[in-house]
């Protein structure tokens, strides 16, 4: 090996010619790089067969794998058509959506024409991927992009927790930039694409497998169905039946604690999440839809979800967006499924949790939305 | 934690940045052994114990054998024991209790054994042999036994070398401890070109011809003969480029914190007979087997015959050390053979070869018995071994010209490469212009690095 003498002036210098001819590669590379078409996996199935019957619907369910696995869309329809209400509940759940995504599936639903779609409820969405993997996965990479920077860093740090999770946050987010601009594997999957194809397949197939279900369950799959494909599934329920008793205080602390309902008490972070969502709130309210906010039961955010529905109401109200409210993470709403026996895992029920909840979101919904259902019918009529 | 992983990157950045700003060598020293436990730590913890353990032992032993010179042997046995008996119970113990079983089979015989449910703690063969030449060399009174248990530990755990190799001698690493590393003397554009080389032997040749290879391996009756024939020699290129790139990273990496450590490979597959593939094939291994094994054997001071023995049982353990499978001994005793017929064949003052003859034969028998080193079973092996030599029957599976050409195109880099000795020309170019060629080389190199990391094949030795 040749030795060459080095001084740190001269590797700093040497460093930013480095880095120089590198950013001009990848400049030409991006540039030379097609755009990445969005595809994420089961959702996009969700969109594509919602857009194929979108008058079928008329109330659509936007979430985390905590709407996915939790509304039972047929048990919602159920209580409403019982109750002489003749609406359709569609779920389009995804696990792990994240901010970006939601807005993105949010638009498309919106934007599908002459569709009969009367409310559409969202959830919270996730702060970003929490994995290196998943940070730098197929997903992941369609919205890391500079654009979405500033929405994401307000995801991110507006979500309650310690500082040092948001600092790994914005790291892993930042690093799925790096990712996606490197553009990393693209020309690997086109020289070698057997092993991406095969991986393709496999996904494919489970997709395939759950929109077969879609007209029947209506977007909703329980998660004691994937127990077969699904390991990390698999993992958590084991980890669940292993520590139940731990969970059983958890949920029995959970009906104990004084949840602060005080305006004055709701944090800061609270107050900027709220803003966050509340814009996705007005937009489906600007398109005449009703908007709705579903809280899934989360023993472990009892306050911190309860202070972000509180400030959210507030500047829901300010802003004139009236929304409904669906909260189960207030044990005084619907007690029962504050039992150990209706959960799949500590952040999702069971079959029997999930249809128990549906039914009363069923009930709820018929209140709150048959009435002005039937008023539009009459309005109409009339005209 | 891999070589091409980001957070080995992180990892290293935050060593190299601390080592390098440390004034004294024995802080440098704490702060090396801690990441190398840490390294290691990445992938088992549990096993950390282990490691902690064979250098206690070691180093005590060391300096018995030094101090009692009557009782020498019996301590060097001790360290056999204690090396080989950890090494057996968490490599071999399974693969020898069912081999038994198998044989009292074929007798008429039934024996029942527990299955241990054992995890093979990573790099256990590599670091295994370094204590073992440690404890040797003082025995054969080569070396003086380390004073310093913070070196001695360093020397078994150091990170770049420790799961994989290349194996490191103690009688070379050791003095490497007792100076200080001067920054000065650091060859900065060699270590990053043979980081770069090794990162694209990995990453870009090894890790995307995988896919393709492991579906060959996996059911070889539904490929074509010629398919079969590409497979393998796409296999003989992937574990050149997995394991040499492994080895070339980690001597960069070592290179820049200051050390040395040996070659481990030069240009094995233009090799122009067994003899001479041997002297360029993981050269760590080879030179210890023959140091330490061979010639422990007796060598060839005993005759011919004994020679040929000894070539043959070096051989075959050199085999089983790779893996606890009678494909890795088969491939042992192919490559005993073959060096047999050779040195028969120098001893019978044969004529020699013409170059090309004799890299054609080589090259064929080396990948001809790849096969048994990475088929998982004997049905499998024999199957592909028939088609690579054109006998077998095949399936309809074509891989397709891309493969073909992809082959050609390697073998060609690889014999440019070499023979226009292309490194030294890249490692020769002023320092502006090597900066903007390594930094217009890593973008279009990340372009073609597989989603996903594929562990190291050696890793599993």
């Amino acid at each position: 090996m040749q030795k060459t003498l080095f001084n740190v002036r001269a590797a700093i210098q040497y460093c930013v010619i480095f880095a120089f001819s590198a950013c001009l590669t990848i400049g030409i590379i991006n540039v030379l790089t097609p755009p990445k078409q969005i595809e994420l996996g089961v959702a996009t199935a969700k969109l594509e067969y919602l857009k194929q019957h979108a008058q079928d619907y008329n109330i659509i369910f936007l979430g985390s794998s905590r709407t996915h696995r939790m509304i039972d869309s047929k048990a919602v329809d159920t209580q409403l058509n019982d109750r002489g209400c003749p609406m359709r509940t569609f779920n389009m759940g995804f696990a792990n959506l994240t901010l970006e995504e939601s807005d993105y599936l949010l638009d498309e639903i919106i934007a599908i024409p002459n569709n009969s779609f009367d409310m559409i409820v969202i959830d919270e969405p996730l702060t970003g991927f929490q994995h290196i993997d998943k940070a730098v996965s197929e997903r992941a990479q369609i919205f890391s992009t500079w654009s979405g920077t500033k929405r994401r860093l307000e995801n991110i740090w507006s979500y309650q927790e310690s500082t040092l999770k948001k600092l790994y946050r914005t790291g892993i987010a930042f690093y799925g930039y790096g990712y996606n601009i490197l553009n990393i594997g693209t020309l690997s999957q086109r020289l070698f694409p057997d092993a991406y194809n095969n991986s393709r397949q496999q996904q494919q197939s489970n997709i395939d497998k759950e929109v077969s279900t879609f007209s029947r369950l209506g977007g909703f799959k329980i998660l004691e169905d994937d127990l077969n494909e699904n390991m990390r599934a698999q993992k958590t329920h084991e980890t669940f039946l292993a520590n139940i008793e731990a969970f059983k205080k958890t949920l029995e602390n959970a009906k104990t604690i004084k949840i602060k309902q005080d305006n004055t008490n709701t944090t800061h972070a609270a107050k900027a999440r709220a803003e966050i969502l509340n814009k996705q709130i007005e937009k489906i309210s600007q398109n005449n839809i009703v908007a709705g906010f579903y809280v899934a039961p989360l023993p472990n955010r009892l306050q911190a979800n309860n202070q972000l529905i509180n400030a959210l109401q507030n500047i829901s109200q300010s802003s004139s967006s009236n929304a409904v409210w669906i909260n189960y993470n207030t044990p005084s709403k619907f007690p029962i499924i504050w039992n150990a026996e209706y959960w799949f895992d500590p952040y999702h029920l069971n079959r029997e949790g999930a249809r128990l909840m549906s039914q009363d979101i069923g009930r709820q919904l018929y209140q709150e939305i048959c009435p002005k259902y039937a008023h539009n019918n009459a309005e109409s009529e009339h005209l | 934690m891999l070589f091409v992983e980001p957070l080995f990157l992180v990892f290293f950045a935050a060593i190299f940045i601390a080592y390098w700003s440390l004034p004294s060598l024995t802080a440098r020293k704490t702060l090396l052994l801690i990441g190398s436990y840490v390294f290691y730590g990445a992938w088992d913890w549990r096993f950390l114990g282990l490691i902690a353990f064979s250098t206690l032992v070691d180093f005590c032993i060391g300096k018995r054998i030094a101090d009692n010179t009557d009782k020498k042997k019996l301590y060097l046995i001790i360290s056999l024991v204690s090396n080989l008996g950890l090494l057996g119970i968490f490599k071999y113990f399974n693969f020898f209790a069912q081999s038994a079983v198998d044989l009292a089979h074929v007798f008429g015989a039934t024996l029942n054994y527990t299955t241990l449910n054992i995890i093979l703690p990573v790099g256990i063969s590599f670091y295994t042999f370094q204590t073992l030449s440690y404890t040797i060399d003082i025995y054969r009174g080569k070396l003086k036994p380390q004073k310093s248990l913070l070196d001695f530990s360093l020397f078994v755990a150091f990170f770049p070398q420790l799961v994989a190799g290349p194996i490191v001698r103690a009688i070379d690493f050791l003095p490497q401890l007792e100076t200080k590393r001067l920054w000065a003397n650091i060859p900065f554009k060699a270590c990053l070109l043979l980081f770069t080389i090794g990162f694209i032997k990995k990453t870009v040749i090894s890790d995307n011809l995988a896919f393709t290879i492991d579906q060959i391996f996996s059911n070889p009756d539904s490929f074509t003969t010629l398919s079969i024939i590409i497979g393998t020699l796409l296999y003989t290129v992937q574990i050149y480029c997995d394991f040499s790139g492994y080895t070339d990273m980690a001597i960069a990496v070592a290179g820049l914190l200051g050390f040395r450590l040996m070659k481990n490979f030069d240009a094995p597959y233009l090799a122009t007979s067994i003899i001479d593939f041997w002297r360029k094939w993981h050269i760590s291994l080879s030179t210890w087997l023959r140091d330490y094994l061979y010639i422990s054997l007796g060598g060839n001071r005993h005759g011919t015959i004994k020679r040929y023995r000894n070539l043959m049982l070096t051989m075959l353990l050199g085999g089983l050390w790779h893996g606890a499978a009678w494909t890795f001994v088969v491939w042992g005793i192919l490559h005993g053979l073959a060096l047999c017929i050779n040195h028969l064949w120098h001893a019978l003052r044969a004529p020699r070869l013409p170059s090309f003859i004799g890299w054609a034969i080589t090259f064929y028998l080396v990948s001809m018995a790849w096969i048994f080193f990475r088929a998982p079973d004997f049905a499998t092996a024999f199957t592909m071994a028939q088609s690579y030599m054109m006998i077998g029957t095949s399936g309809t599976q074509s891989l397709g010209a891309f493969y073909t050409i992809t082959l050609i195109g390697l073998f060609a880099t690889h014999f440019v490469w070499q023979k226009a000795n292309i490194a030294a020309r890249i490692e020769a170019l002023s320092s502006t212009k090597f900066a903007i060629i390594l930094g217009a080389t890593i973008p279009l190199i990340l372009l073609l690095h597989p989603v996903g990391y594929r562990p190291f094949i050696y890793f599993q030795f």
